[in-house]
C-alpha cells in the first residue's frame, strides 16, 4: 500500500511539475516570440571591449580560436585579445606568439584554474566590457555588434550568447547539437523573465566593473561560469541572452569526454546553488528566487525518482516475461493494454507536444534545418534523465567530497 | 517588453492550465478504468447469472429427473466464463492500478463467491449425475511472481483441456471467509497451490507435470 502511495505521489508530483514547467515557458514563448529581436548597435559608441582566452594545452584548437577572435568586426583600437594560457606544457603558447604583430597579448600562468587565470587576465586588462572566449570555440564576426546594445541596460551584468555545436559528425555530437538548440531558445526565454543564472564560458560578455566589484571568478569551483551569473544576479545585476550571435562550440566527442564535461557541470551547479541557498525563497529575487532556483533543485530529484520507477516497472517486466518464457514458453503472455496507466499516458503526450513544439521553434528561431532525427528521437527521450542523473550524480561526489578535477584534465 | 506586463500573472495562469490538463489526465484515466471496471462487473453478473441459471437447473434435475448431458455444456460455459472475467481480474489486480480501491475489491470478492458457489454446484452436479470433473483449486497469491507464472501454465491446460475446470483463490485474501475455510480444509500453505482432485501440489507445476494427475 505505501509503495503504491510513493509510487503515484511521485508519479503525480513529477507529471504535475513537468506540466507546469513545459506550459510555463511555452506560455513565455508565446508572449514573447515576436519580441525576440535583439536591439541595433549604434556604431557610434564603442567602449574598449577586452577579449580574454583562457588556454590550457589547446595547441589544436588555439590558432583558430585567436582567428576568429580577430575577425569580430569592431574597431581594433577598441579591443584588445589576451590569451592566458594556463599551466600549458605543449605548444600553444608558441602557437599565441606568432600572433604578437596582430596585437595578441599572452599571459603565461603556471598555476592551473581557468578562474584564477580569467582573475590574472582580469587585473591586466584596460577593457570597459569583459569578453570570455574559450579556447575551443570560435567567435562569429557579429558578436560584439549585437551583444553590446544588451549593455543600454545599466543593471546588466553580463550577456551570453546562444551558442552552436561545431560540425557534429558522431551520434553524440548530434545529440548535443540537439541540446544546444533547445537549451539556447529556453536561456532566450529565461533573459526576458530576467532569471537566466549562467553565462557560459564558450562566449560571455561582462561589464568589467560588475565583474570587479564582486570580487572576480571564484577560483575554487568546477564551473566558474555559472557561479559568476549567480553572484552578478545576487548582487542585483541581470543576465542576458542573445539570438542574434551564435558563436560555435566542439562538444565532447566520446562517452569519457562527455561524462567528465557533465560531472564537471553538474558538480559546479550543485556547489554554486549551495552557495547561494539565501537567494531561494526570497522576495528580492523574484521568479529567479520564488521559483527558478528552488525548482531547479526540485525537478532533478523527481525526474530521477520518476526515472527509477519507469526502471523498476521496465525491469519487473523484463524479469516476469523471461520467467514465464522460461516455465510456459509464451514470453509476452499477459502484457496487455491494461497495464497501461492512462492519465501517464495522456500527461506523457501532452509533454512530448509540448516538447516538440519548443524543438521546432528552436530549429526555426535558431535558423537551422531539421536534421538528425535519430539523433532528435533518442535527444527527446534520454535528455531529461540524462540531465537528472548528472545532477545527482555530481551532487553526490559533492556531499562525498570527491576530489575536483581541474577541467583541463577532465574535458575531452 | 510584453513579459513585464504578463510576469505577475504568469504563475497563476500556467498554474491554472497546468491544472486543467492535469484534471483532464485524471478524467481520461479514471474514464478508461471505470470503462474496465464496468466491463470486469458485466461479467461477473453473467457470471452469477449463469451460476443461478446452472444451480435451477441442476434443482430441476434433482426434482423431476431429466438429462443430465445438457448440462455438461453449461458447466463448459459457466467455467469458461468464470476463467475469462479471473484472467481480466487478475491482471488489472497485478497491474496494481486498483490497489485498495473499494469498488474493485467489492468485485474481487464478488467473483470468488462466484467461484466457490460454482465449485459447490459442480461437486453436487457430480453426485446428482454421477460424472466426475477434473477441478483443479488454484491457491496463488497478489503480486507473486510464481503464482503469476502458475496461472499462465493454467491457462495452458485450459486451452488444451477444455473440460479441465480451474478455480483460482487468492489464498491471503481475508475478506472473504469462505477463502479460510477452503485453506484449512486443504491446509495450503504457500502459493502457488494446486489442488488436483482433492490432490495437493506445492510450488510451480509445468502444464506437462499438470496433465500426468489428470484423467
Amino acid at each position: 500500500m505505501l509503495e503504491i502511495f510513493a509510487y503515484k505521489l511521485v508519479l503525480y508530483a513529477s507529471s504535475f511539475i513537468s506540466l507546469f514547467m513545459a506550459i510555463f515557458w511555452i506560455s513565455v514563448l508565446f508572449l514573447e516570440e515576436g519580441n525576440l529581436e535583439e536591439p541595433k548597435w549604434d556604431r557610434k559608441y564603442a567602449p574598449l571591449v577586452s577579449i580574454l582566452i583562457p588556454a590550457h594545452n589547446e595547441e589544436d584548437v588555439i590558432a583558430a580560436t585567436i582567428d576568429s577572435a580577430l575577425q569580430v568586426d569592431y574597431p581594433k583600437t577598441k579591443r584588445e585579445i589576451i590569451v592566458l594560457a594556463n599551466a600549458c606544457t605543449d605548444r600553444t603558447e608558441e602557437i599565441v606568439k606568432s600572433y604578437k604583430e596582430k596585437g595578441v597579448k599572452l599571459i603565461s600562468i603556471k598555476e592551473p584554474g581557468k578562474g584564477h587565470a580569467i582573475n590574472i587576465g582580469l587585473e591586466k586588462l584596460k577593457g570597459e566590457f569583459t569578453v570570455i572566449l574559450d579556447a575551443d570555440s570560435i567567435a562569429t564576426q557579429n558578436l560584439l555588434e549585437v551583444l553590446l546594445p544588451k549593455f543600454n541596460d545599466i543593471k546588466v551584468g553580463g550577456v551570453k550568447t546562444s551558442i552552436k555545436v561545431w560540425k557534429p559528425e558522431n551520434f553524440l555530437e548530434k545529440l548535443q547539437w540537439f541540446e544546444y538548440l533547445s537549451v539556447g531558445l529556453v536561456h532566450k526565454l529565461m533573459s526576458v523573465l530576467d532569471v537566466l543564472h549562467l553565462t557560459p564560458g564558450v562566449f560571455s560578455i561582462y561589464r568589467t566593473d560588475a565583474l570587479k566589484k564582486v570580487g572576480g571568478f571564484d577560483e575554487n569551483i568546477l564551473t566558474e561560469d555559472i557561479e559568476i551569473a549567480v553572484r552578478l544576479l545576487h548582487n542585483g545585476y541581470k543576465i542576458k541572452s542573445s539570438l542574434a550571435a551564435m558563436p560555435f562550440t566542439k562538444v565532447p566527442k566520446t562517452l569519457k569526454g562527455y561524462h567528465g564535461q557533465r560531472l564537471r557541470w553538474a558538480r559546479g551547479f550543485f556547489t554554486t546553488m549551495l552557495k547561494h541557498k539565501d537567494m531561494f525563497f526570497k522576495k528580492e529575487f523574484g521568479l529567479l528566487g520564488l521559483f527558478i532556483m528552488p525548482i531547479s533543485f526540485i525537478m532533478p530529484i523527481l525526474i530521477i525518482l520518476s526515472t527509477l520507477i519507469v526502471f523498476y516497472t521496465i525491469a519487473g517486466f523484463i524479469l516476469y516475461t523471461s520467467l514465464n518464457g522460461l516455465l510456459t514458453g509464451k514470453i509476452f503472455q499477459g502484457a496487455t493494454i491494461l497495464l497501461v496507466d492512462f492519465s501517464a499516458l495522456f500527461w506523457t503526450s501532452v509533454l512530448v507536444m509540448c516538447g516538440i513544439y519548443v524543438l521546432y521553434k528552436s530549429v526555426r528561431i535558431f535558423r537551422e534545418k531539421a536534421s538528425y532525427p535519430l539523433a532528435g528521437l533518442m535527444f527527446f527521450i534520454a535528455y531529461p534523465f540524462v540531465k537528472s542523473f548528472y545532477w545527482f550524480l555530481g551532487a553526490m561526489y559533492e556531499l562525498l567530497g570527491v576530489k575536483k578535477v581541474w577541467r583541463g584534465d577532465a574535458r575531452w | 517588453m510584453v513579459a513585464e506586463k504578463y510576469k505577475k500573472y504568469l504563475l497563476v495562469t500556467t498554474l491554472i492550465i497546468t491544472i486543467f490538463v492535469f484534471a483532464a489526465g485524471i478524467l481520461v484515466g479514471s474514464t478508461f478504468d471505470t470503462y474496465q471496471t464496468d466491463e470486469l462487473l458485466l461479467s461477473i453478473r453473467q457470471n452469477e447469472l449463469e451460476a443461478q441459471s446452472f444451480l435451477v437447473e441442476q434443482q430441476f434435475v434433482e426434482t423431476f429427473g431429466g438429462q443430465c448431458d445438457s448440462m455438461i455444456s453449461r458447466v463448459e460455459n459457466v467455467q469458461k466464463s468464470i476463467a475469462d472475467t479471473g484472467r481480466k481480474l487478475t491482471l488489472l489486480e497485478n497491474s496494481r492500478k486498483y490497489e485498495g480501491a473499494e469498488d474493485f475489491e467489492y468485485l474481487k470478492n464478488k467473483h470468488l463467491i462466484s467461484k466457490i458457489q460454482f465449485f459447490t454446484l459442480l461437486k453436487n452436479f457430480e453426485e446428482t449425475c454421477g460424472v466426475n470433473y477434473d477441478i483443479i483449486l488454484f491457491f496463488y497469491q497478489v503480486n507473486h511472481s510464481e503464482s503469476i507464472t502458475q496461472g499462465f501454465s493454467l491457462d495452458e491446460l485450459a486451452d488444451k483441456n477444455p473440460d479441465v475446470v480451474i478455480l483460482s483463490i487468492d489464498k491471503d485474501y481475508e475478506k472473504e471467509p469462505l477463502v479460510s475455510l477452503l485453506v484449512v480444509r486443504y491446509n495450503v500453505e504457500k502459493a502457488p497451490t494446486l489442488i488436483i482432485n482433492d490432490e495437493k501440489i506445492e510450488g510451480f507445476t509445468s502444464t506437462a507435470n499438470i496433465e500426468s494427475y489428470i484423467n
